[in-house]
């Protein structure tokens, strides 16, 4: 089905006891596409999956499944694949029998007969590539092969939507960045609609056709992986996202003013003039030696392929952190102590969030004073 | 049902999606036109579309396990009709009473002295018990020695062995020709047929109650607490005295409790062994049921609402002991 | 190299001598307060032989106790293992106000004095009792009838399948319920297929206790019955009346029944939590 959203979500909003879970949430879902629901934990991902799911049920709003008001139903007819976050395989039933389960389960007319079932189930084990699995039990199995299971477990239904909540959170990094490969592979190959919750913002990027960033239970931006990390709509997605330098500046007509610092591309405006607060990643935070600069350098660590590199622009106050690939790292060879001074590629103003201010108007002032 | 059962089956579909980059849309690092940082709530490429007004959702389950309805209703119909009607019956009747008669009957000197057996007996009995029953469960848990595994399934005993039985066996036990009794005879101690007895017989079934309290606690008791205190250079003695008990403190008052109101109410194991003497070794249920033998039912509830009430105050007072006492480990 | 006389596995034991004295108070508190006991049921019922010890128990009021016993277990355990599971399911899966108070009073019957158990019951259906009348008037016996001993059997073990249900299923949680409910099974497939099975060595522990507390009840059912030998007579009471006549190898012969009875249950249950590997301890 290509017409129309697949799973459509206006206004809906949860709460537990006096705790605003979900409030206004919008959200519309394209048939086939792999989505992300990225967030930290209280943002209320994991609720918005599991009232998709019918699991949960929303205080107010509506949501559609192709058209079709989805609560009406409850969760045994919305036949929507749901993978949970612990997996919960059936620890008394064969690898065979968990998987085979929602066939067996269905009412009788539609019912398939045994040995079709099980003609099934050996199909979908070796789709997962587990196909030797099948007489095993959960507690025999390694983590990556139990979320396998239940992967196959959900996928038995041929459910037209498909939902993980935290799929790879319980495994170790090896084994979570094969099983993201793994998915992004089985996706393609079955187009089906995909939404996986997650608060690990590397595996959103990698594996997602969208991210939608949630914070406090609503949703602070919707966009591809570039869109979300290279253009951040608001304090929140940017700091979210990645990492960022919080500096201090001053807005005058328009346009930021760091007493250090050189800025090259500004994004964003305000009207106000006044103090104000820029956002910089590390990789844009160009320094270049000169004795006479500004900032020291205070440390430097080698992380494998990048260059982190912390200055120090007045003694006590916070520092910036900038990065670089290695071989840039390798024509300056910057060592603690050094002076250097400072670019900004790229930076981005919203106005009056000075949460964490890297530089009082005081300070600022003692500098300037001091140049 | 809204699964299209027209198109093809799951695995049969032929992979339509390579992986797109141009899905991913390239950068488009833009000058956005920042208004203030309210977050949007619509996608920011779909056509703006007017926010529905909110309403409620048509209908919602109650929960989403099945069966809560239907469930709750038999419970609290097998309840009600089991355990409360009976209840009901009790404090109607112990309502009814003529209190000036109420007060005669429990203040009777018959009836005082077998409220102090049965409860002063049981305090002991439950006293003892924490004491070896906390030994019993740590050596349980802790060490290994040849018939733990049956030592530990002996415990539930004096649980699973029905009451007269365990009357008649340890009466004949202490009696002054039985293998206990006749020893203690000769060091002048009588047991059968006395308060003594009463008191031995409550420690029979009171025993599994401490030991089974304390053993998960102790079974869940972090080794690292330990050893934490012995590298800041606590003897031994001092790190039972001063990080286990207190750990413990809160079971081995729970299991008191349980041994303690087990035996304020225990009849079969005691009636045998007590001697049964009105105003000596009489205890408070068997002055029950000699009284409703003599169809005094008045005199019955009387006794027998003093014996829960009793209890019952008791037994807050244990249960506020170890919420203090929890609450000053946690604080601490 | 001489071998360390501490190491850290130190830190967590006492010295061997403190700790052979324990074992052997723990062993003699054991010894004394139930291995004892335990054996002289049985040698004071073989006292005079093994043919006095079989004559005892095939006497008719002995065999009609024994039926008598038999007959209340087979009515109050099923009966309860039923409501148990109900009762268990309506409180481990579901969140509503005054569960505690609904979980305290389930527990009541557990910590309410046999005697009185048994007294609720004749206030309530016994001649001079609120229905007593009733019960005269259309000649329906509760009260030292067969009735009454079941009503104070059900009585009394009423919350033992629901004591050690609750716990297990709220440790089990929803998962796997909801993991099938989106499978698309019923209630009732899901109670089927995955609930039964995960719970199933805590309910066989469950019946086990509740069954030998049917069988083996003295105080609550002396309370009812009447002790009218040959109609109203358990075993517990069957071997009270004979005790009370001197009649000691014939009591203790029944009771020898009723220990074996006991010492099948604890190795069962032995054998359950040898299989399900050290689960949780039981509480009582």
């Amino acid at each position: 089905m290509e017409h129309g959203p697949a799973i459509d979500l206006k206004g809906i909003g949860k709460r537990f006891g006096s705790f605003v879970a979900l409030n206004g949430v919008d959200l519309a879902i394209r048939s086939g596409e792999l989505l992300a629901l990225l967030g930290p934990s209280g943002s209320g991902k994991t609720t918005l999956l599991r009232i998709i799911a019918g699991l949960e049920w929303p205080d107010e709003g509506e949501l559609l499944l192709n058209g079709d008001s989805g609560l009406r139903r409850g969760v045994r007819e919305r036949h929507i694949g749901f993978v949970f976050q612990h997996y919960a395989l059936f620890r008394h039933m064969s690898v065979m029998e968990n998987v085979a389960f929602g066939l067996r389960v269905t009412p009788r007319p539609r019912r398939p007969s045994d040995t079709e079932i099980r003609a099934r189930v050996q199909k979908l084990l070796d789709l997962v590539q587990i196909g030797h699995l099948g007489d095993r039990y959960p507690s025999q199995l390694s983590g990556g092969e139990r979320q396998r299971v239940a992967l196959a477990r959900a996928l038995a239904i041929e459910p037209m939507v498909l939902l993980l909540d935290e799929p790879f959170g319980a495994l170790d990094a090896k084994v979570r960045k094969e099983l993201r490969r793994w998915l992004r592979q089985l996706h393609d190959r079955l187009s089906m609609t995909t939404v996986f919750v997650t608060h690990d913002q590397e595996e959103a990027l990698e594996l997602a056709d969208r991210v939608v960033v949630l914070g406090h239970g609503r949703i602070e931006q919707i966009g591809t992986p570039e869109e979300v990390y290279g253009a951040p709509r608001n304090p929140f997605v940017f700091d979210f996202l990645g990492q960022v330098n919080r500096v201090r500046c001053q807005v005058r007509g328009g346009r930021a003013i760091v007493p250090y610092a050189h800025i090259e591309q500004m994004n964003g405006e305000t009207s106000h003039d006044g103090p104000g607060t820029l956002y910089v990643r590390p990789h844009d935070v160009v320094l270049a030696r000169d004795p006479a600069g500004p900032a020291t350098v205070r440390f430097v660590g080698v992380v494998g392929p990048v260059v982190r590199i912390e200055i120090e622009v007045i003694m006590g106050a916070p520092v910036l952190e900038a990065e670089m690939p290695h071989h840039v790292y390798a024509g300056y060879r910057f060592a603690a102590g050094d002076r250097v001074s400072v670019r900004f590629r790229s930076a981005t103003l919203f106005s009056d969030t000075p949460s964490e201010p890297q530089l009082s108007p005081a300070d600022l002032s003692l500098l300037s004073a001091a140049l | 049902m809204m699964h299209d059962v027209a198109g093809p089956a799951l695995l049969d579909r032929a992979p339509v999606r390579v992986h797109d980059p141009s899905l991913r849309a390239g950068a488009r690092v833009e000058t956005l036109a920042l208004t203030q940082a309210s977050p949007p709530t619509s996608a920011d490429e779909s056509p703006p579309r007017a926010r529905p007004a909110r309403r409620g959702v048509p209908w919602r389950p109650r929960s989403i396990i099945p069966g809560f309805g239907l469930t709750l209703g038999l419970t609290l119909s097998w309840l009600g009709l089991i355990v409360l009607l009976p209840l009901v019956a009790l404090f109607a009747r112990a309502a009814a009473l003529d209190m000036s008669r109420f007060i005669e009957t429990v203040t009777s000197d018959r009836v005082v002295a077998a409220l102090r057996l049965s409860f002063g007996a049981s305090l002991a009995a439950g006293v003892v018990n924490a004491v070896f029953g906390a030994v019993l469960a740590w050596v349980l848990v802790r060490y290994r020695f040849f018939g733990r595994r049956i030592v530990d399934a002996l415990v539930d005993v004096p649980f699973a062995l029905p009451t007269a039985v365990a009357g008649i066996a340890l009466t004949a036990l202490y009696a002054e020709n039985g293998w206990l009794g006749a020893p203690l005879a000769l060091l002048g101690i009588k047991v059968a047929f006395t308060p003594l007895g009463v008191f031995v017989a409550l420690v029979f079934i009171g025993l599994p109650f401490v030991v089974r309290t304390i053993q998960p606690v102790l079974e869940d008791l972090s080794p690292e607490i330990e050893e934490a205190a012995a590298c800041l250079g606590a003897s031994r003695w001092q790190t039972i005295r001063r990080v286990i008990v207190p750990t413990l403190f809160p079971a081995l008052a729970t299991g008191f409790a349980l041994a303690f109101a087990r035996a304020v109410g225990e009849y079969g194991s005691v009636i045998f062994i007590a001697g049964n003497l009105p105003m000596v070794s009489e205890i408070a249920p068997l002055l029950i049921v000699i009284k409703l033998e003599e169809y005094a039912y008045g005199e019955a509830t009387a006794v027998a609402a003093v014996m829960l009430l009793i209890s019952f105050v008791l037994l807050l007072a244990i249960n506020l002991l170890q919420r203090w006492s929890r609450r000053h480990m946690e604080r601490r | 190299m001489a071998r360390p006389r501490r190491s850290m596995a130190d830190a967590r034991t006492e010295h061997r001598a403190v700790r052979w004295v324990l074992i052997a108070v723990g062993l003699l508190f054991v010894g004394i307060f139930i291995v004892l006991p335990l054996v002289t049921v049985f040698t004071e019922a073989l006292r005079q032989g093994f043919k006095a010890y079989f004559a005892a128990l095939v006497e008719p009021d002995a065999r009609s106790a024994i039926g008598l016993t038999l007959t209340v277990a087979a009515i109050a355990v099923p009966l309860n293992l039923v409501f148990g599971v109900v009762m268990a399911w309506a409180i481990a899966k579901f969140d509503f106000r005054g569960k505690s108070l609904l979980v305290t009073l389930i527990d009541l019957p557990f910590s309410v004095s046999p005697v009185i158990s048994g007294l609720i019951y004749v206030l309530l259906f016994g001649l001079q009792g609120w229905l007593g009348p009733f019960l005269s008037a259309h000649d329906f016996k509760i009260i030292f009838a067969v009735p009454g001993i079941v009503l104070a059997t059900i009585f009394v073990t009423f919350p033992f399948v629901a004591r050690e249900l609750i716990p297990l299923m709220q440790e089990q949680g929803t998962d796997e319920e909801e993991a099938a409910l989106v499978l698309g099974a019923s209630g009732w497939q899901t109670f089927w297929r995955i609930t039964l099975p995960n719970i199933r060595w805590g309910l066989l522990y469950g019946v086990l206790l509740c069954n030998a507390r049917a069988m083996g009840e003295f105080g609550a059912v002396s309370v009812v019955s009447g002790h009218i030998r040959g109609l109203t007579n358990t075993m517990p009471l069957h071997v009270e009346i004979l005790y009370n006549e001197y009649n000691f190898v014939a009591s203790f012969a029944v009771a020898s029944l009723l220990a074996l009875l006991a010492l099948v249950t604890l190795t069962v249950k032995s054998v359950v939590e040898w299989k399900i590997g050290e689960g949780p301890r039981r509480r009582h």
